[in-house]
């Protein structure tokens, strides 16, 4: 072997020639349909082999290969030439039941602390395992874990490219109360909330911050040359949280003003309300709003509202 | 009539096989290759090193140690990128963190497939992307690992336990409950446990355990679960996507749909349902009506002082 490595000469008393062959002709019969000339004419011009092949030989190996398990198939061409090629073979990716169990086990287990960029990638693994196994089942199986069923990939990508260099764009979105529209908006992020992926930013429309449930999206229409941040109405929100400091996730807009024991004044500031409202809806009793009047008005009367809804049954 | 093959290239194809399910012993090659005749004198073993020559010569690399041969790169390779790579290295971290057993063995014998047919691209990758090395893999530092052995344990123990641990509020609660599984919600490491009357089920944050004391008393597997019922309409209902635990009941005339869901944590059901407003409400059971209408009165006790229009 150090010989061979000197000088890249091989031998009969270095390596088993049949075996090499045999190795040879099934790299060829995996990669495609090989006619009988152009399998001879490869080992002809093989540095190791320069030798021919006859017909009967190659019948030899290719009975060789089928019963270690190889599928080989002879086909017809137009061209009236018979070729040989392996349909399937031992070596090819296979999973069992129950590796395919275990498999949906660990990634259930990690699918919630993984980032989005991390599903997508996860997902196009799982898809190229799907390919190599050829069952659809297991992909869509994946995908159904990773909260990416209804999403089209390709446009995932294209909106995670835009909000890495928060790109202005104009995106067709089937609205759920107005149908399919146009909205103009600066793409910011795409994260999972929930088990749904959504794309947000701030939207021309209504000048607020906004989420956008990305199955809803058709397409990206435009990407403008340049972005200029527009002027937001938001609105300055301090709320006052009544729970343990390590238990409070502070959002990018929000930090903490005054903190006693586990008392905690927290300043907002927000251009959708809405989304405000929800997660202050979320923390029920533990919150009180100070400031400003009116949106406390407005959100003591959503909980009257709400409440209201379990005497009108 | 038999069709004529070559003894030889079943030999080394067999042998390639044995490689694929893992490492082989050098007695069962010299076996295979000698058709289990080898008595230390014959010259199997020269003909055994041909035919690795044979593989190495073709880029199969097959290594010995400690009388076992391994394949590190096999006879029919599969692509893989960067972002496979970083994404088995996720999956296998997140493997070792099953409790030993069947499914743990399964997991890592999937693995194993994997890495066994790396094409050379993806050999080289691991070899210079040091960033593979540096992932963050925040579930799977060594806390939470020692955390999830723990929770494992607990739940293969199949005893009760009495668990004190702290609510939102930082109110410390004492619950007796049958261990269920450990679980992640919002990247936390959370043990599901049920209730001890069975009709409850609490996913306990594992940093808010003050305290777990198994009990001498087998752990209930007679579960009853909690189905809760709830209505969603306008927007929410066009958006909802329903959980795997969750079914939709029926969509009724105004449009507003009928969620039944079973055996979510209540708490976490109650919070995510508030954050739905005006377009939720729950319909049964009548307990857990009553405990987010009382959830919605506390919310206004805190405003009662309030001059408000």
């Amino acid at each position: 072997m150090k010989e061979f490595l000197k000088n890249q000469k091989v031998t009969y008393n270095l390596m088993s020639f049949t075996g090499y062959k045999a190795l040879i002709l099934f790299s060829l019969l995996t990669e495609g349909a090989k006619s009988y000339e152009e399998i001879r004419t490869y080992f002809l011009n093989h540095p190791y082999l320069q030798e021919s092949i006859s017909i009967d030989t190659l019948r030899v190996y290719i009975n060789s290969l089928k019963r270690i398990g190889c599928e080989v198939k002879r086909i017809r061409g137009e061209d009236k030439i018979s070729r040989y090629m392996i349909l399937s073979h031992p070596f090819e990716l296979r999973l069992t039941l129950e590796q395919v169990k275990s498999i949906e086990k660990v990634y259930k287990s990690i699918v919630k602390n993984m980032d989005i960029k991390e599903l997508l990638a996860m997902d196009n693994l799982f898809e190229k395992i799907g390919n190599y196994i050829k069952d659809e089942d297991f992909i869509q199986n994946m995908k159904r874990i990773s909260m990416l069923k209804d999403v089209d990939k390709n446009l995932l990508q294209e909106l995670l490219d835009c909000c890495e260099k928060k790109e202005q764009i104009i995106i067709s979105y089937n609205s759920p109360n107005s149908g399919t529209k146009d909205i103009e908006m600066i793409s910011d992020k795409v994260e999972v909330l929930n088990g749904k992926v959504y794309l947000y930013g701030f939207g021309f429309e209504y000048n607020q911050y906004g989420t956008f449930l990305i199955s809803r999206i058709n397409c990206i229409k435009d990407i403008k040359p340049s972005s200029d941040t527009p002027h937001l109405q938001t609105t300055k929100v301090v709320y006052e949280l009544n729970c343990s400091p390590e238990k409070i996730a502070l959002s990018e807009n929000e930090r903490v003003i005054d903190k006693n024991n586990n008392k905690t004044i927290i300043e907002a500031i927000t251009s959708n309300k809405f989304l405000l409202n929800q997660k202050l809806l979320e923390y029920g009793p533990l919150c009180k709003i100070i400031y400003p009047k009116d949106y406390k008005e407005q959100f003591v009367n959503l909980l009257n509202d709400m409440k209201a809804g379990y005497y009108c049954d | 009539m038999t069709e004529k093959y070559n003894d030889a290239c079943i030999k080394l194809f067999e042998f390639i096989k044995m490689l694929y399910q893992g490492d082989v012993e050098f007695k069962d090659v010299i076996n295979h290759f000698s058709d289990g005749k080898y008595n230390g004198k014959s010259n199997t073993h020269v003909t055994l090193n041909k035919y690795l020559n044979t593989m190495r010569i073709f880029g199969i690399k097959v290594k010995k140690s400690n009388h076992k041969y391994k394949m590190l790169s096999s006879l029919y390779k599969l692509k893989f990128d960067i972002e496979d790579l970083r994404s088995i290295k996720l999956l296998k971290k997140a493997g070792e963190l099953l409790p030993d057993g069947a499914t743990k063995s399964d997991f890592e014998n999937f693995i194993h497939s994997l890495e066994i047919r790396y094409d050379e691209s993806a050999q080289n990758i691991l070899l210079v992307e040091k960033s593979l090395a540096n992932m963050d893999l925040r579930f799977a530092n060594s806390e939470i690992t020692e955390q999830f052995k723990y929770c494992a344990k607990l739940c293969n123990d199949k005893l009760k336990l009495e668990i004190i641990f702290e609510n939102d509020k930082g109110e410390e609660l004492n619950l007796l409950c049958s261990p269920i599984e450990q679980v992640y919600q919002k990247r936390k490491l959370c043990l599901k446990v049920l209730g001890n009357n069975g009709s409850r089920v609490y996913d306990i944050p594992v940093d808010s355990i003050k305290s777990i004391k198994q009990l001498p008393l087998s752990s209930s597997n007679q579960s009853i679960p909690t189905t809760v019922v709830y209505r969603i309409k306008n927007r929410l209902a066009k958006n909802y996507k329903l959980r795997d635990w969750e079914r939709l009941d029926k969509i009724e005339q105004d449009g507003s749909h009928i969620i039944v869901n079973k055996n979510e944590d209540l708490n976490l059901l109650t919070n995510r349902l508030m954050r739905y407003g005006t377009e939720c409400t729950i319909i049964s059971p009548k307990f857990l009506k009553e405990e987010i209408v009382q959830r919605i009165n506390k919310t206004l006790e805190n405003y009662k002082n309030d001059d408000l229009d």
